[in-house]
C-alpha cells in the first residue's frame, strides 16, 4: 500500500526497471542519488510493537466502553510478532507478549462520520453503537516509558469494526495516530503509529505498531536488547502477522505504473512490492531502547495494489493538522518454500494518512511517512475465510513513474483466529 | 385478451381544475387494466455463487495488469447459478411458516457491480466515479454488464444497488439489494420491457447468494402460462441464514381508492395505496421451448399499506432516465380471525420507475417500478426483524390498478420463520 503520486503524471508508461531501488540505479534521473542510498535514509527508523491493556483500576466511560471522552489509563507491554517462513501448512507467526514497559493515557471520542477532526477541535462526542462501524478521534494518547522520562503525545482518528471472533462479538478498532510531541529520547522525532485491537468496556486492548524516523540514531541502540520476558497470552483467539513490503528487482511488467480510467485520465497508481520477513523490537531498561529493524533477504511473497488520493481535489501536501488522505486495494500473495502460493489476502485500505517529512540527503529533503488500515476483504488458500484488519506504518520516497520509488512498509494483519491456525508455537525458532 | 375487446377510454385521467390528478379515474375499466397488468411473466430465482469463481473474478478481465481491477477493491464481479425458487408463506394460529424451496439450476446471473459515490445518478452510458468497497459501510453501486441467461435466452440489464451492513446476532453480515432495468433481450425476451430486483447476502468469497425476481411484460402471451408448470424439485438448501417471504399484492377490488397523502419534506407527493397481500407460488421453467412462467395465488396474509413518494411533475421514466421514488410500507399479518400477529415496517430507499404502455389499451397510462430498502423493524412474530424489502411492480394510473411482487428478505439464522421443506 502506498499513497499515490502528488506529481502530474505522464501517460507515457514506465520502463521495466522503474520501480527497482536495488543497485546503483538513480531513483530520480535528475538527482543522481541512487535508490540504494535513499533506501538507507528511509530505513533510518525505529519500528516497534506495543501491546496495550486497560489498567484494571481505570474506569470506562459512560457507555462502558471508554469512548465518551473519559480519560483512561492503560498498561503498555513489549510485543513481538515474528512471522515464520510460509510453508505448505500456511502462514503463521509467533506472538509474544513481553514485560510491562510503560503507560498510556488515552481520551477517545466517537464522532459523526463527517466530523473534521483536528488536534485543536473539541469533538462532539456521540454514542457508541456496538453493532455498527463508527469513526472516533484519539484526541489524546500519551505514551510514557519506564519512569516517564521518555515518551510522546499524539493525535489521530480511526474506525470501529464490529466483528465476531469465534462466537464472541467484539468491537474491533483501528486508527492512525501522529506524534505531536516527543520527550526524552523521542524529542524532535517524526513518528506515527497505527493501532488495531478491541474496544472493551475498560478501554483499548491491542497492538500499537509504531514507526519513528531516527536519522541521528537517538532512539536506537546498537547493543543487543534485553530478552523479552514472556507474559500470559492476552488474547489467544487473535493472531497478528507482521511482514515488510519493499521495492525490489521486480519482474518486468510489475513495476509501478499509472492506472487510467475509461476517460483516459489517471485515476491512481498501480504499485507492487516484494514481501519479506520483518523483525523489530525494543526494550525499556532505565530508558527506552529502540532497535533498527531488519528485513529478510528472502522474498516470501508479492504485493500488487492500486492506490489513489481519497479526495481528488485535496492539496497534495500532508501535514500533522491535515494529512493527505489515501486509499487503495492490494493483494498479498505468500509463497511457501517451494515457491507456490500458500495463501493470499485482499485488503482494502479505507483510511490512509500521509505526512510529509524532511529527510536530509534526499533530493528536496522530501519524504513521506504514513499509516493506514482497512478490512481484509477475503482470503484464499491458507487464508480462506479469514476475517480481520490489515494495517501498517511506512516510510517512503516517491517519484512518479517512470522515476523510482523507495518504500519500506511495516505491514500487520490482525486475524480472528480462535482455532490458532495462524499461530506458530514458540518452538518454531528463528527465521534467518 | 386482444385489443378489440378493450373498452375505450372513458375520460381523462387529469381532472381539470384540481391540483392533483384523480388517479382512480377510469381511463379503461379497472378490471380491464388489472387484467392487462397480469400479462407479466414473473421469475422468482435463487442465485447461488459457484465455487471457484473468485480465482477468475476481475473488474476487467482484459486488463489484469491494472490492479484497480482487483475484484473486491472498487467493485464486485458477481457470478451466480440461477435456480428455480419458491417461497410460500402460510399463517396458522399465531405462527407464520415459510416453505422455501430452491430447485435445480436453470441459468446464470452475471453482474459487474461498481461501487460509486452516494450521489451518482442513473446513467447507463457512463462509468461511475470509483469508490472503494467497504463492507462496514452502506454503499451504492452501479450494476453494469448485468446479464441473466435462462436456457438459450438472454436478458441484459442496467441498474443500481446498495449494500447494507447489518449485525445479526453479533455477526457482521453484508446484505445487498439491487434494481435493474431490462435493456435488451434475446429469444422470448427480445423487445420486452422488464424489471429486476435482487436481495441477498455477499458471501465471504464475494459471491451473491439470494433472491432475484424478474418481471417481464408479456403482451404477446408467449411467456405466461395459464397451466401449472413442472413442479420444482428441491435441492439442498443453499442458504440457511435467510428467509424470503414472497408476496403478491393487489387491491382487494375496484372500489378501493388510492388517496394522496402528506408530501415528503422535499416536496414530493405521496400516494397511499391499500393492498391485500397473499402468498404466491411464482414458477418458471427454462427449457428448449423457451421460458414459461405461472403464478398460483395462496393464502391471504393481511393488509399492506404503502406511501409512495415521487415527483408528480416528472415525465414518465425511461430506460435512460427513470423517475426515482421512495416508499414507507407497513405489512400487517393477520390470523384467520383478523387479529394481527405481527407487522413489518420497511421502505424503499432506492426505487426507479418507468413509463408503462399497454398496446391493447392505447392511452392507458401505467408505471413499471421497482426498488428495495431496509427492513426497519417488526412487531409480534416479526419483532427484531432485520433484512431487505424488494418491490417489483406494475400499476395503472387512472385507474390505479396494481400488480405487485414483493419480497421480505429476513435475516433468519435460527430459522424461526422456516418450516421444513416441502416434499
Amino acid at each position: 500500500m502506498a499513497p499515490p503520486s502528488r506529481s502530474v503524471p505522464s501517460p507515457g508508461g514506465a520502463p521495466a526497471n522503474a520501480g527497482a531501488p536495488a543497485g546503483a540505479a538513480a531513483l530520480n534521473s535528475a538527482q543522481g542519488i541512487s535508490a540504494e542510498a535513499i533506501q538507507e535514509l528511509v530505513d533510518q527508523a525505529a519500528g516497534f510493537n506495543l501491546f496495550a491493556v486497560p489498567d484494571a483500576n481505570s474506569r470506562g466511560g459512560e457507555s462502558g466502553y471508554g469512548v465518551s471522552g473519559s480519560l483512561l489509563k492503560e498498561r503498555l507491554y513489549r510485543f513481538d510478532v515474528e512471522l515464520v517462513p510460509p510453508s505448505g501448512t500456511g502462514v503463521q507467526a509467533m506472538n509474544t507478549l513481553g514485560e510491562e514497559v510503560g503507560t498510556l493515557e488515552l481520551q477517545w471520542f466517537i464522532v459523526p462520520d463527517d466530523f473534521l477532526a483536528r488536534p485543536d477541535r473539541q469533538p462532539p462526542a456521540i454514542r457508541l453503537y456496538p453493532g455498527i462501524s463508527q469513526r472516533f478521534v484519539m484526541q489524546q494518547m500519551t505514551f510514557r516509558f519506564a519512569d516517564g522520562r521518555d515518551g510522546f503525545q499524539s493525535f489521530g482518528t480511526g474506525r470501529t469494526f464490529p466483528m465476531m471472533t469465534g462466537d464472541q462479538p467484539r468491537i474491533m478498532v483501528s486508527a492512525v495516530g501522529n506524534v505531536t510531541e516527543g520527550h526524552g529520547r523521542f524529542r524532535n522525532l517524526d513518528g506515527n503509529f497505527t493501532i488495531c485491537g478491541d474496544l472493551t468496556p475498560a478501554g483499548f486492548k491491542g497492538n500499537i505498531l509504531v514507526r519513528f524516523q531516527d536519522p541521528e540514531h537517538t532512539l536506537r541502540v546498537r547493543d543487543e536488547l534485553p530478552t523479552i520476558q514472556p507474559q500470559r497470552d492476552p488474547d489467544p483467539q487473535i493472531t497478528y502477522l507482521l511482514w515488510s513490503g519493499k521495492k525490489g528487482a521486480e519482474q518486468a511488467g510489475v513495476e509501478n505504473h499509472f492506472s487510467f480510467g475509461p476517460d483516459g485520465q489517471v485515476r491512481g497508481l498501480d504499485i507492487t512490492t516484494q514481501l519479506r520477513i520483518l523483525q523489530m523490537g525494543f526494550a525499556v531498561s532505565g530508558s527506552f531502547l529502540g532497535k533498527s529493524f531488519t528485513v529478510s533477504k528472502k522474498i516470501i511473497g508479492t504485493e500488487i495494489g492500486f492506490g489513489r488520493g481519497s479526495i481528488p481535489t485535496a492539496p497534495p501536501t500532508g501535514t500533522p493538522v491535515s494529512p493527505y488522505l489515501f486509499e487503495g486495494v492490494a493483494k498479498y500473495s505468500f509463497f511457501d518454500s517451494a515457491g507456490r502460493i500458500a495463501g493470499t489476502i485482499l485488503t482494502n485500505v479505507t483510511e490512509g494518512r500521509r505526512f510529509d517529512m524532511n529527510l536530509r540527503g534526499v533530493p528536496g529533503d522530501q519524504a513521506w511517512r504514513f499509516g493506514f488500515f482497512g478490512p481484509i476483504i477475503y482470503g484464499t488458500g491458507c487464508f480462506r475465510g479469514v476475517q480481520g484488519i490489515f494495517y501498517g506504518s511506512s516510510g517512503s520516497v516517491f517519484y512518479s513513474p517512470p522515476e523510482g520509488h523507495v518504500v519500506t512498509h511495516f505491514y500487520m494483519a490482525r486475524i480472528s483466529d480462535p482455532e490458532g491456525k495462524f499461530r506458530a508455537p514458540e518452538s518454531s525458532g528463528g527465521w534467518f | 385478451m386482444n385489443q378489440r375487446n378493450i373498452p375505450q377510454p372513458a375520460r381523462s385521467a387529469q381532472s381539470p381544475g384540481k391540483a392533483l390528478p384523480d388517479v382512480n379515474a377510469e381511463t379503461y375499466p379497472f378490471n380491464t387494466v388489472q387484467e392487462l397488468l397480469e400479462k407479466t411473466g414473473n421469475f422468482s430465482m435463487f442465485a447461488v455463487p459457484p465455487p471457484g469463481h473468485l480465482a477468475r473474478a476481475s473488474l476487467n478481465p482484459k486488463d489484469t495488469y491494472d490492479w484497480f481491477n482487483l475484484n473486491g477493491g472498487y467493485g464486485l464481479d458477481l457470478l451466480s447459478d440461477l435456480h428455480r425458487f419458491e417461497s410460500i408463506a402460510s399463517l396458522s394460529g399465531q405462527q407464520i411458516s415459510i416453505s422455501q424451496t430452491t430447485g435445480h439450476a436453470t441459468g446464470k446471473f452475471q453482474c459487474l457491480c461498481l461501487l460509486c459515490p452516494p450521489d451518482t445518478r442513473w446513467n447507463p452510458r457512463q462509468v461511475p466515479q470509483p469508490w472503494i468497497f467497504d463492507p462496514w459501510r452502506s454503499q451504492r453501486f452501479i450494476m453494469q454488464e448485468c446479464e441473466i441467461a435462462l436456457g438459450h435466452e438472454r436478458c441484459y440489464f442496467y441498474g443500481v444497488g446498495r449494500t447494507f451492513p447489518v449485525n445479526v446476532g453479533g455477526r457482521h453480515v453484508l446484505l445487498v439489494g439491487g434494481v435493474a432495468n431490462l435493456t435488451r433481450g434475446t429469444g422470448k425476451f427480445e423487445g420486452r420491457e422488464g424489471t429486476l430486483v435482487c436481495t441477498g447476502t455477499l458471501t465471504p468469497e464475494l459471491g451473491f447468494l439470494g433472491n432475484i425476481n424478474l418481471r417481464v411484460r408479456d403482451d404477446q402471451d408467449t411467456i405466461v402460462s395459464e397451466s401449472e408448470l413442472t413442479p420444482i424439485q428441491g435441492i439442498r438448501d443453499p442458504d440457511r441464514q435467510n428467509t424470503f417471504i414472497e408476496l403478491r399484492l393487489a387491491k382487494k377490488n375496484q372500489t378501493i381508492r388510492t388517496t394522496f397523502g402528506p408530501p415528503s419534506p422535499d416536496g414530493r407527493i405521496s400516494l397511499i395505496t391499500p393492498a391485500v397481500m397473499r402468498s404466491a407460488q411464482f414458477s418458471y421453467v427454462a427449457g428448449m421451448r423457451g421460458v414459461r412462467t405461472h403464478m398460483s395465488l395462496g393464502q391471504v396474509l393481511g393488509p399492506m399499506e404503502a406511501k409512495v413518494f415521487f415527483d408528480l411533475s416528472a415525465p414518465p421514466g425511461t430506460a435512460e432516465s427513470p423517475v426515482p421514488f421512495t416508499t414507507q410500507e407497513l405489512y400487517t399479518f393477520n390470523d384467520d380471525k383478523g387479529k394481527t400477529i405481527g407487522t413489518v415496517s420497511c421502505g424503499v430507499v432506492e426505487g426507479q420507475s418507468f413509463g408503462l404502455q399497454f398496446p391493447a389499451a392505447p392511452g392507458q397510462p401505467g408505471v413499471r417500478f421497482a426498488g428495495f430498502g431496509p427492513i426497519q423493524g417488526g412487531t409480534g412474530i416479526f419483532a427484531g426483524a432485520r433484512g431487505i424489502l424488494t418491490v417489483n411492480s406494475m400499476i395503472g394510473i387512472a385507474p390505479h390498478a396494481i400488480s405487485l411482487m414483493h419480497v421480505l428478505h429476513l435475516a433468519d439464522p435460527s430459522g424461526r420463520f422456516r418450516c421444513r421443506r416441502r416434499s
